[in-house]
């Protein structure tokens, strides 16, 4: 840093233009003028890798320090851009939280001499596309003068986030009529998934427990699943205790597209179960697991 | 009478389930343990995060060749809500495993602890997430290491220069990192380091913070720039030699807080101080405490002793176990290099075991215990 503020006395220095006037008898005069200098960013720190949170946002920092010969306070502002390269470049003003982040006003702090350090804090949205990104900072200083200057492979990581029910009920299956013995649910029970994280997801599913009644119990495989509403129980899959078991609609084609707006992308999963005719009574429970793959 | 039967369980589901959902992320959503040896470490961080507004109990699962290869700091914790976790994976390849790639799934699941503990009935339903994992067993060995960052600090003349590195291991042996420093004054070299080595080893693929000290023989009171190279990589730093008594002490305790501030006597609680070494000097520094109730001191104690660098900030440590019960002033400063801090104080409350609220309770219970009888006899009496 101290050799640093050397460097720059003598860029100032270098900076004046030095014009010695008229020497006439014994009176010299010596006259000095101060160009504008174009500022510029050096030292860019980002936040690296940039870690999202489930459903949520992170702050992301984008810092610099940013150097103008005519004083730091000759610096009007910073502008900040943090985007996905792989996408293209617009001069938007406007965040579109896939691919493109934006600071028009970053924090310029009170600096030393000829230079300050400006934060530049980005509110990063779950769904960001995960990828090698690249943080541009643009200084302006009041002459107008400009400079820009980019940190690359800033590590936007991948979040693979689920939302599930934390229920199968089929009490909802039921309405006022029970489901006898010996009988199916007669209506699809629906259980939502939702892709709270930045990459594509399929599903698998698993039961873990037989679902125990006060007297007897329900197999695993008398749960049934689909991706299709309304389909006959015969026609659905049936659950088992293994999570490779887990049928084709939900393990390879359940394709839940990551999100891109505010709403959280979604699809639906339904539901049916079997009773025994006999053996069972009182109240049942048991456990099943929704894998994100 | 079984079918009715079934309707009231299935109602008491929708009466019991609570939580509405379960939501879990995690990041990254695979793992690469690449160019491992046989017998060889590495290790790497998932981020775990939930947005939900339930507590979740959170479980690991390994599946595939490299099951008993792989652990964690933590397999089964609780997540709470709206909050983040991190947790450390561990891959150990065997002495006897075959240069190849070990492809399996780490299967992370969580279930709300409401819907574990209290529901009870239903079909509940586990949120998982599976990571995809692969450890690459080389044969070759690879040493390799980085200078990601580094500090030279200030000292005096005749005085050790200390040069704070921050190291990180590539390679997939264990490093004991060498350095290299030439030592500058006005752009002409006085001074040449040609190998410092490490007494700190870096285990693969950990970043560690490693102090060298250097002689500063034959160089004056002066400014120096120096070059610190680490194999290819090299990074620039400009340090001071001062006078005899140049460098400066200082140090302020920010914060005093206790970890457990509602007790029971004979209970053990951690008081925290955050010291700041504020000096440009290395300090060793110890919390001292004294724990009054009033103005009555009723102990005194003192922490571990920690060396602190220049600009670092860390975190001092004492156990307290009162053994009378009453509201607690803590009282701690900071003691490093024969000076004191300002204390700062914290509020610890120890609750002691009351006997008469014990001996009311009796006395109420056998009251109820005796009417009761008595209604019992009068009504025995009453039917016969």
């Amino acid at each position: 840093m101290k050799t640093l503020n050397r460097i720059k006395n003598y860029a100032v220095l270098l900076s004046l233009i030095i014009v010695i006037g008229v020497v006439s008898g014994d009176i010299t005069v010596l006259q000095v003028f101060v160009n504008d200098v174009t500022p510029f960013i050096t030292d860019i720190k980002a936040t690296d890798p940039i870690i999202l949170l489930e459903n949520s946002t992170v702050i992301a920092y984008c810092n610099a320090t940013v150097v103008d010969y005519n004083g730091y306070q000759d610096i009007k502002s910073v502008k900040a851009i943090l985007w996905n390269p792989n996408t293209t470049y617009s001069n938007s003003t406007v965040e579109d939280r896939n691919n493109f982040y934006i600071n028009s006003n970053c924090n310029i702090t009170a600096g030393l001499g000829t230079s300050a350090t400006v934060y530049c804090p980005f509110t990063i949205y779950y769904y960001a596309e995960p990828s090698e990104w690249v943080c541009r900072l643009n200084v302006t200083d009041f002459a107008g003068l400009w400079n820009t200057s980019n940190k690359t492979d800033i590590t936007l990581q991948v979040l693979k986030g689920v939302r599930t029910p934390n229920l199968i009920d089929y009490s909802t299956s039921t309405g006022s009529t029970a489901i006898a013995p010996g009988e199916t649910s007669t209506q699809d029970v629906i259980g939502t998934i939702y892709n709270t994280g930045n990459v594509v997801i399929d599903l698998q599913v698993q039961g873990t427990s037989t679902m125990n009644c006060t007297i007897g119990f329900i197999p695993v495989y008398y749960n049934r699943y689909n991706t299709t509403a309304n389909m006959s129980y015969s026609s659905m899959c049936s659950l088992t205790t293994s999570l490779s078991d887990t049928c084709y609609e939900l393990n390879q084609n359940f394709d839940l597209n990551k999100t891109t707006t505010e709403t959280p992308t979604s699809k639906n999963t339904y539901w049916k179960i079997y009773v025994p005719t006999t053996g069972i009574s009182g109240t049942c429970s048991g456990e099943m697991v929704f894998m994100a793959i | 009478m079984k079918k009715s039967t079934i309707i009231y369980g299935l109602l008491i589901i929708l009466i019991t389930g609570t939580a509405s959902a379960v939501n879990i992320g995690v990041s990254p959503a695979s793992l690469t343990f690449d160019n491992m040896i046989r017998g060889g470490y590495s290790e790497t961080t998932l981020f775990i995060s939930t947005s939900g507004d339930d507590r979740l109990q959170i479980g690991f699962g390994i599946s595939g060749p490299i099951k008993d290869w792989i652990s964690f700091n933590e397999t089964d914790f609780i997540l709470e809500p709206r909050s983040t976790k991190t947790v450390v994976v561990y891959a150990r390849p065997p002495l006897d495993a075959a240069s190849d790639t070990y492809n399996g799934t780490i299967y992370m699941s969580a279930a709300p602890v409401i819907a574990i503990n209290e529901t009870g009935t239903g079909l509940g339903v586990r949120s998982g997430i599976s990571i995809y994992t692969a450890i690459v067993v080389t044969g070759q060995q690879i040493e390799s290491y980085k200078l990601l960052d580094l500090t030279v600090r200030d000292t005096e003349v005749n005085s050790p220069i200390s040069i704070v590195t921050y190291i990180k291991n590539e390679g997939n042996v264990r490093a004991r990192p060498k350095i290299h420093i030439d030592i500058y004054k006005e752009n002409v070299i006085v001074k040449v380091i040609e190998y410092a080595e490490a007494e700190k080893e870096i285990l693969p693929t950990k970043t560690e913070r490693i102090l060298f000290e250097i002689n500063s023989t034959g160089l004056g009171i002066d400014n120096y720039m120096a070059n610190v190279s680490v194999k290819e990589n090299y990074i620039l730093d400009d340090f001071n030699i001062l006078e005899v008594g140049g460098l400066s002490l200082g140090g302020i305790l920010e914060r005093l807080t206790i970890k457990n501030p509602d007790i029971g006597v004979g209970e053990k609680t951690l008081i925290i101080g955050i010291f700041e070494n504020t000096g440009n000097r290395r300090v060793s520094a110890r919390l001292k405490i004294k724990a009054l109730i009033g103005s009555e001191i009723i102990d005194t104690l003192e922490g571990e002793e920690m060396d602190v660098e220049p600009g670092e900030k860390v975190a001092l440590e004492a156990f307290y176990t009162p053994q009378k019960s009453g509201r607690y002033i803590i009282q701690g400063s900071v003691v490093y290099s024969k000076r004191v801090t300002s204390p700062k104080e914290a509020t610890l409350n120890v609750s002691g075991f009351n006997y008469l609220y014990l001996i009311i309770g009796i006395i109420i219970v056998a009251i109820a215990y005796i009417k009761r009888q008595k209604i019992r006899e009068t009504l025995r009496r009453y039917v016969f």
